[in-house]
This record gives C-alpha cells, sequence and structure tokens, in this order.
C-alpha cells in the first residue's frame, strides 16, 4: 500500500492538465490553413492586419461523396475555404477580435503556410514570431513567405487548380523546394537565423501573378490571378526585410547553400558561326565553402561547386554529340554560368550587407579561435570579404539519342 | 479499488478444502450376496424410480442370471451376443459343474468374448458401473459380479474442429468421448512415456478427467502442483473442461486466457512435446494444455505446417491484428477529440467534413457502433441457423449503409470499427484471447474517449504490467520475451525451420530439453549423384 498510493497520485494527478475538458470534436473547430498577417494603420496608431484561411471541410466532402456525406451540413454555394480579416494591436487581439463572426474554435495547429506583408517585414518581423513560437498549437515546421503586396490578397484570392492559394504554395514549397529560385524556408529555420545574430534570414517571396491562359469561366468570374513563388527576401539580423534577389541571384544562394536539387540550366554553343542551344538538367550540386585568414587580417571565402549534368535538350541542333571536345564546351560554359550566378548572389547581398550564405557561421565554425574578435564587427566587414568561386561540372547523360533528329556526325553527308 | 480485488483475490486463494481429498469420495462398501434374488432387491430399491434402467432375468441351463444396464448406453449388437453367448450356445456343462463362487471367473475367462470385463465383489462399484453406462452381470450363487464395457454412448463421430479449422494439417478433432479422444492423442505419440492418470471429478456426474503427460520431458514439479490443483477440486458436476480450466488457473482476476483449450489432437501433441501437460474431459471437444504462454494465443496449426519463409509474415500481420483489434478505435477517438494536429491535412478535411452533421460526439458514436458490433457478434453466435440470414441483412445493410445515411455515424467510424472487427479474428488459434480483446479494447475506448492517448497509454501501460505478473502454473505469461530468452525466439514473432527447433522451452519442458538434433538439409553441391544416373542411361 505504501507503494501503491503514492503511484495512484502520480497517475491521477496529470489529469488535472488535461482531460475531459480540453475535449474538442473535430467538426467544432474552425480549422486554419494559412495567416497572413501585415502593418495597418489603427486611429493614428500603427497596429497589426491579419487574414486567416479557414477550411470548410463539410463543403469539401459533400462534392463528391453524395451518397455517403448525405450533403454534409455546408451551405449551397459556400466555399471550400473562407477568409476573415480583423486588426487589432497585437495579433491576439485581431484574432479575438475575429471569434465575433468565426461560429468554431479557431484551431492553428493545421497552418501551414504564414505569408507577411511588404510593410510588415520591413518594419521587422521579429514581433510577429512571438505569437506564433509562444502558441502551443503552433508547429514549427510550418512554411514562410513574404508578398511584395497585400498579403491578404493572396488568401483571397481563388487557385484555379488547387483547394485553396494556401494549400497551393504548401505543396509548391514542399514539392519544389530547390527547384529554379524556389526555396522553402519553415518556421523554425527561421527562428534559427534569427537567433544566430549573424546570419541573416530568407524567406521567398510569393506574388499574385496573372495566368498566362484563362478558360471563358475564369473570365467571367474575374479570376485572372493565381499565386507564384517568385524569388526570395533577405533580411538582415533583426529581422528587417532589407530586399529582394532576383530569379538570378536566387539561384546563386542555392547553389552555396546546397539546396539546389532541379534546375534547368540552358546554354548558347556556337557551332560554324550558327548558335544553338542546349538544356542541362542538374542531376547533383555540392559546395564547399573553404574560410581563410588574409595577410590584412580579414577572412577570405573560397567557395567550390561541383554540379553533375544531364543534357535534357539540344534545341536547334545540327550536329549529333559524339565529340568529347563538344562536351566539355558545354561544361566549360555551363561553369561559368553557374559561377556568374554565385558571383551575381555573393555581390548583392554584399551590397545589402546580409550575410545570407552564413559565411559568419564559417568563420566560427573553421577558425573558432578568431571568430570572437569577427563576431562583434561582422556588420561592417562582411561588405568588405573577399570571395573566390570555382565551379566543376560535368556532363553525364544525354538521355535517349545521340543527336536531335536530322542532325549530322561531322563531314558526313555535306 | 485495488484493495478490494485484493481480498477477493486472497479469499478466492483460500477458499476450497484444506487439503487433498480422495477421488472419487469415500463409500460404503456393500457385498454381493450369493443370493441373486437379494442382490436384485438392493439394485432395484437403489435405482428407484428410474424408467430407463434394464432389469434383465434370464438362466443359462439351470443358473439364474441378472443383466443390468441403463437403456440407450449400451450396444444393441454386443449385448445381443452376450445373451446368445450364455442362452442359446451353452448350456454348457462346465458352468454347472465350476464351483458356484467360480462361476463369474468361468463366465469372465471362457465365454465372455469381449475385450473389456471386470469382476467385482462390491454392489456398490457394480452400481457405479452401472451408472458409468457399463453393462453388468450378476450370476445366482456367486458372491461376484461381471463388467461388460458394451458401452455406446451417443456421440458425434469425429469432424473437423469447429473453433479452428485449418487449411494445412490434420482435420480432425476432438470429441465428446474422452476415450475417443485419449485414442487421438495417443494414435499419434505412440511414446511408452506418455503417462496418462485418471481422475473421477463431480460429486454428482463422476466425470472421467485424464491427466496425459510425457514423463521424460515434462517438468515433474508442474505435473505434482497439477495432480494437486485437480485433486483440491470438489463440485457437484463437470460439464466441460472449462469448468477445470477455472478452477486450477493461476489467477482469478484477468480477462487473459491462462490455460489453452484446443479442440485439435496435433495442438495436444506439441504441446506435449513440449513438455507441457494435456487435461482430457470426458463430455467436453476442449482438451487443455498448460503450461500456457500469451504468444502460444497469437500462433496457429498451420504456421507449423507452411513455408517457415511465409510464417514470419502471417505472425506479423496477427500482432498488427491484435493492436488493431485493442487500440484502432480508442485512437481513433483520441485523435478526433484531443489530437486533430495530428492527423494528416487531407485526412482532417475528409473527417471533419463528414462528422458536420454527425450530431453525437464521437466517443458515443464510436461506443454505438462497438455496441452493435458486439451485439451482432453475440446473435449470430445464439440465433438458429434459419433466422441467421435475416439478422446478417439487417447486420450489413441497415446497420452500415443506413446509420452513414440517415448521418448517425460518419463513414470514417464504419471502416474503423469494420477493420478492428475483422482484426479481431485474426489473432490465430486464441478465440479466448479474442474474447479478452473485447474487454481491452472497451477500456481503451474509455480512456481515449475520457483522456486521449495519455488515457490511452495509462491504461495500456495497466494491461502490460498486469500481464507481465501472470503466470501458469508457475511459467511467466510474457515468456520467452519477458523474461527474455533469446533462444526460444525461434518461435515467437518468426518460426525457425523444423530442423532448427533444437531445444524445448527451457522454462516449460523439465528433463530431456533436446528437441531436434537434424542437420540441416545439405544437399552434395555438385549434384554428383543424379550425374551418375544419367551417365548410366
Amino acid at each position: 500500500m505504501k507503494r501503491i498510493i503514492p503511484a495512484f497520485f502520480i497517475m491521477i494527478l496529470p489529469l488535472l492538465l488535461y482531460g475531459c475538458w480540453d475535449r474538442v470534436e473535430i467538426n467544432d473547430l474552425a480549422l486554419v490553413v494559412g495567416d497572413a498577417h501585415d502593418q495597418a494603420e489603427l486611429a493614428g496608431k500603427t497596429g497589426i492586419e491579419t487574414t486567416f484561411q479557414i477550411a470548410n471541410p463539410a463543403v469539401m466532402s459533400a462534392g463528391d461523396s453524395s451518397s455517403l456525406g448525405a450533403g454534409a451540413g455546408g451551405r449551397e454555394g459556400a466555399g471550400s475555404f473562407w477568409t476573415i480579416r480583423e486588426t487589432g494591436e497585437t495579433i491576439r487581439e485581431a484574432v479575438s477580435k475575429m471569434n465575433y463572426r468565426i461560429p468554431k474554435q479557431i484551431f492553428l495547429g493545421h497552418e501551414r503556410v504564414i505569408i507577411f506583408g511588404d510593410k510588415a517585414a520591413r518594419s521587422g518581423l521579429t514581433p510577429f514570431f512571438d505569437r506564433l513560437t509562444r502558441s502551443r498549437e503552433s508547429r514549427d515546421t510550418k512554411f514562410i513567405a513574404v508578398s511584395k503586396g497585400d498579403p491578404g490578397k493572396i488568401l483571397e484570392q481563388e487557385s484555379p487548380i488547387f483547394q485553396s492559394t494556401v494549400l497551393s504554395l504548401y505543396n509548391i514549397f514542399l514539392t519544389k523546394d530547390g527547384w529554379q529560385g524556389i526555396m522553402a524556408v519553415n518556421m523554425a529555420d527561421f527562428v534559427y537565423r534569427l537567433s544566430t545574430g549573424v546570419t541573416s534570414p530568407l524567406a521567398p517571396v510569393v506574388e499574385l501573378v496573372p495566368q498566362t491562359s484563362l478558360t471563358p469561366k475564369e473570365k467571367q468570374a474575374g479570376n485572372i490571378n493565381t499565386v507564384a513563388v517568385t524569388g526570395l527576401a533577405a533580411f538582415d539580423t533583426d529581422g528587417r526585410l532589407v530586399d529582394y534577389l532576383n530569379e538570378r541571384e536566387s539561384m546563386g544562394l542555392l547553389w552555396v547553400m546546397n539546396r539546389a536539387k532541379n534546375r534547368v540550366l540552358t546554354i548558347p554553343h556556337f557551332i560554324g558561326g550558327m548558335e544553338e542551344l542546349v538544356s542541362l538538367n542538374l542531376v547533383k550540386a555540392k559546395s564547399k565553402i573553404s574560410v581563410s585568414i588574409g595577410d590584412d587580417g580579414l577572412p577570405f571565402f573560397e567557395i567550390k561547386t561541383h554540379v553533375n549534368f544531364d543534357l535534357l535538350e539540344q534545341f536547334g541542333g545540327r550536329r549529333e554529340i559524339v565529340d568529347v571536345g563538344m562536351i566539355s564546351d558545354f561544361e566549360k560554359t555551363a561553369g561559368s554560368k553557374v559561377i556568374n550566378e554565385i558571383e551575381a548572389a555573393v555581390k548583392k547581398s554584399q551590397q545589402l550587407n546580409t550575410d545570407v550564405f552564413g559565411l559568419g557561421e564559417e568563420v566560427r565554425r573553421q577558425h573558432r579561435r578568431e571568430w570572437p574578435q569577427y563576431k562583434e564587427h561582422w556588420k561592417e566587414i562582411y561588405p568588405l570579404v573577399n570571395v573566390t568561386v570555382e565551379c566543376e561540372t560535368h556532363i553525364r547523360n544525354r538521355e535517349l539519342s545521340v543527336g536531335a533528329p536530322g542532325s549530322r556526325t561531322e563531314g558526313a553527308g555535306q | 479499488m485495488l484493495h478490494f480485488l485484493r481480498s477477493i483475490n486472497s479469499k478466492a486463494k483460500k477458499g476450497g478444502p484444506s487439503g487433498p481429498r480422495k477421488i472419487p469420495p469415500p463409500r460404503k462398501f456393500k457385498e454381493i450376496s450369493s443370493n441373486l434374488a437379494d442382490n436384485e432387491a438392493y439394485l432395484r430399491q437403489e435405482f428407484a424410480n428410474i424408467s430407463d434402467i434394464v432389469f434383465r432375468r434370464f438362466y443359462a441351463g439351470e443358473v439364474k442370471f441378472l443383466a443390468v444396464w441403463f437403456d440407450g448406453l449400451i450396444n444393441n449388437r454386443v449385448s445381443q451376443d452376450i445373451f446368445r453367448a450364455l442362452m442359446l450356445d451353452i448350456p454348457d456343462k462346465r458352468l454347472l459343474e465350476a464351483p458356484k463362487e467360480k462361476r463369474a471367473d468361468f463366465i469372465n475367462l471362457r465365454l465372455m468374448p469381449f475385450y473389456d470385463t471386470q469382476k467385482a465383489i462390491d454392489l456398490e462399484e457394480i452400481k457405479h458401473w452401472i451408472l458409468a453406462s457399463k453393462m453388468v452381470l450378476l450370476v445366482d450363487g456367486c458372491p461376484s459380479g461381471l463388467m461388460i464395457d458394451a458401452e455406446n454412448r451417443p456421440q458425434r463421430p469425429i469432424s473437423e474442429p469447429i473453433v479452428e479449422p485449418t487449411v494445412l494439417g490434420p482435420h480432425d478433432g476432438f470429441v465428446e468421448n474422452i476415450r475417443v479422444n485419449t485414442a487421438l492423442i495417443r494414435s499419434r505419440l505412440g511414446d511408452a512415456m506418455l503417462k496418462s492418470e485418471d481422475y473421477i471429478i463431480g460429486r454428482r456426474t463422476s466425470t472421467p478427467v485424464t491427466l496425459m503427460y510425457v514423463a521424460d520431458i515434462a517438468n515433474p514439479g508442474i505435473i505434482e502442483e497439477a495432480r494437486r490443483r485437480i485433486s483440491r477440486i470438489d463440485i457437484d458436476g463437470v460439464l466441460d473442461s472449462s469448468y477445470i480450466k477455472e478452477m486450477i488457473q493461476d489467477r482469478v482476476f484477468t480477462v487473459f486466457p491462462l490455460i489453452k483449450g484446443t479442440e485439435r489432437p496435433d495442438i495436444v501433441v506439441a504441446d506435449l512435446l513440449e513438455g507441457r501437460f494435456a487435461l482430457v474431459v470426458d463430455g467436453s471437444p476442449q482438451v487443455l494444455t498448460a503450461p500456457s504462454i500469451f504468444i502460444e494465443f497469437l500462433q496457429a496449426t498451420d504456421d507449423y505446417y507452411i513455408n517457415p519463409m511465409v510464417v514470419w509474415f502471417i505472425r506479423s500481420l496477427r500482432y498488427l491484428a491484435i493492436f488493431i483489434a485493442t487500440n484502432l478505435v480508442g485512437l481513433y477517438v483520441a485523435l478526433i477529440t484531443y489530437h486533430q494536429e495530428m492527423i494528416p491535412i487531407p485526412l482532417v478535411f475528409s473527417i471533419a467534413g463528414t462528422r458536420e452533421i454527425v450530431p453525437f460526439p464521437v466517443f458515443f458514436d464510436a461506443l454505438f457502433l462497438l455496441i452493435v458490433f458486439e451485439l451482432l457478434w453475440e446473435s449470430s453466435i445464439r440465433l438458429p441457423r434459419v433466422v441467421g440470414a435475416a439478422i446478417n441483412i439487417v447486420g450489413a445493410l441497415i446497420l452500415g449503409e443506413a446509420a452513414v445515411q440517415s448521418s448517425l455515424v460518419s463513414p470514417t467510424l464504419v471502416i474503423v470499427i469494420a477493420v478492428t472487427a475483422v482484426a479481431n479474428f485474426a489473432l490465430g488459434s486464441g478465440y479466448d484471447l479474442a474474447l479478452a480483446v473485447r474487454i481491452i479494447r472497451l477500456a481503451i475506448l474509455a480512456a481515449g474517449g475520457i483522456l486521449g492517448f495519455y488515457g490511452i497509454a495509462l491504461v495500456s501501460l495497466f494491461f502490460l504490467l498486469h500481464m507481465a505478473g501472470l503466470r501458469s502454473f508457475g511459467v511467466p505469461y510474457f515468456e520467452p520475451l519477458a523474461p527474455l530468452i533469446s533462444k526460444e525466439m525461434k518461435d515467437t514473432i518468426y518460426r525457425a525451420p523444423h530442423w532448427d527447433f533444437n531445444e524445448r522451452p527451457a522454462l516449460i519442458a523439465g528433463k530431456d530439453t533436446t528437441r531436434d538434433n537434424t542437420p540441416p538439409p545439405a544437399p552434395p553441391a555438385n549434384n554428383s549423384f543424379f550425374n551418375a544416373r544419367s551417365k548410366k542411361r
């Protein structure tokens, strides 16, 4: 009995923390899949404007299961997703005001993407992350994005292909991370970079872009936009947005950060005075940054990138690719293109004074003893450091054909 | 609560007679009289008011005889043979010439061409034989009687086991007759070391019970303990082996089966060879084997007859099945009411969507459907076969389809309950375990509905601790997993090929622990025997 009574109490005590009174039926939850935050003017003060995208599962399940769901509870004409906007001095306050209009309990456990407006990003995102990291329901794996315009508009836009723009974005981040210039950044990444005080956080930029082709129905509904990821935004170490990187700079960044996974690189090739275009596809890329301390006391960096390509397309090609010299020509051109991209990214980041590559971190790792003296002045040092870039490229495979149809081996036929 | 259970437990342990009791209980002794009329009078008095008893008086030559038996329990042809032998074939002079007191012996040794006869000098014993469905013959002038085994009790033929059917392997099952059952065992295990001890249990039913074990394999301590527990039994009637099971198991308050009952002679023989003992009870097709361990109930006979490469998969399916059967409903309810963030997003939409118009909380929905399933289970056992089809239609169509259409339950929940129901019967040969799983499932559902995953963890922990503490005739219930005996892992989630079962379970078998010395199959690498033959051609 001496042992049973304490054991019994140990089992009973957690019931106070957790139990029946915390139970909520899943259908009583307003499942928030994405939210957008921006700065807003509130009677002379600056405040917060928050937009939520809330799922309406009853409508979704009613669509295809007429016999089973029995029409579910959704109203005729209600959309699968509902957006709601509210302002307040803090995020929590804005959310609490939403409760006047949301008939269910707000649940943030399924947030997938958070979009910040340009204004909020430029004034600093640090205050916004307090709610996101403090909340028990909130997950670290949700994706962060920045919108150049009103972020609420992105949530309000109907997605032409997916259930909602947020889920469309979520899927892009999930499946296209490292493709071309797309980099998915989740909350944990972002907050970690913020916490280092040296490395600059990054976030992908999302925008509404006009659809390139419209069905009559979409034209009639005026539904002419779709959401797209259009590059990266660089922040300073206090979480303030400094500037946007363009596509080329974003691509350069991905090479160095070892995040590039899928990339089509098109290079020109001159043969007999005529230009033909060759598209290469990334198979594997690996970069290494080595740091050494120069004579002037500043660290300098050597970035060595090793890239393997497949040959995907030879547009307007008239010669079969049987010649090793030709392939090494391609490799050389591709290598210089990669170097260009990396250098552009480095240049931009030094201009903006945002250490997006984590070069400071590299110094800390490789020159632990010297790092403390740089750490304090890293902001002044970073724009001055020297970075050299080398790239080794290989083309391994040219898929099924040796040359484009109609192409000739050199000399044959002529 | 715990205290309450404990007090009941200790009471149960203390109960019953203090010392071993003689079986059958001591009877009075009444000598057979030389006067046949006296004997008849005594028997008629003892069997007064019994209409289905037959007293047949007849003469063989000049000697008066009395045959007594219960109508319907005796093979008519055999009894006719007896009468023919005595009444028609002899007026044997030697019978008359033999001394009167030796007449019974004379008939026994010379005139009864039947395989089992026995002489008795006690009228009480005669009475007992009559009750044990034997025929009894009394001779005038002789102070002893004869028992003739012409027993022909109504009985079912040997057939495919009903509870444990199998695809491969033997298809005969035990029946209700103890002699047939022991014969099924003995015919498979022709070893003089297979011992059998008879007990008569039941003050009124006088049910024969046979304890069987292989003397040089079984642990003598366990056998002695089995004898002790059987001899403690003092009950008026034993109608099935489960009576015995409840009276000799180690722990009273547990839902888990501690002694295995099986209809299959091959399982019993396998258990005997592992050092277990078997209890054959007359009138029950379920033969008990013990000590039993938990994983036995997740094994099926087929496992030993099919390719061992496949067995690991089937066995892991069963382990999955017991997890699903116990936990799935509880986990579903806990997920829906407490841990919504753990459901993947497309699933959360579809579940939430279908639950939108369901008026009841998911816990009551789950409980409702589960009870409907249990009711269907119960009713399908009890129902007369003619009405069975009706219940099937009601169960399948009305309760499944209509419950969803009327939005009383969500379709996802119907699938969850259906999977649970299917898993409940995929547990191998243990119907006993399937019953235990019913209770555990309810407990886990309640815990999941009240406390979420924390509650499920708590209840699972409780059951695991409880099971780890169980013993069957002293053998830990979780053996060989806890205590871990790595050598015996050969028959847990996978089964080793038969040539690799080298040792018997150490905690169960007492003496001869070597099961098997077969080397692994090793055909010659170059197939020379084959080439030699083809060359000759």
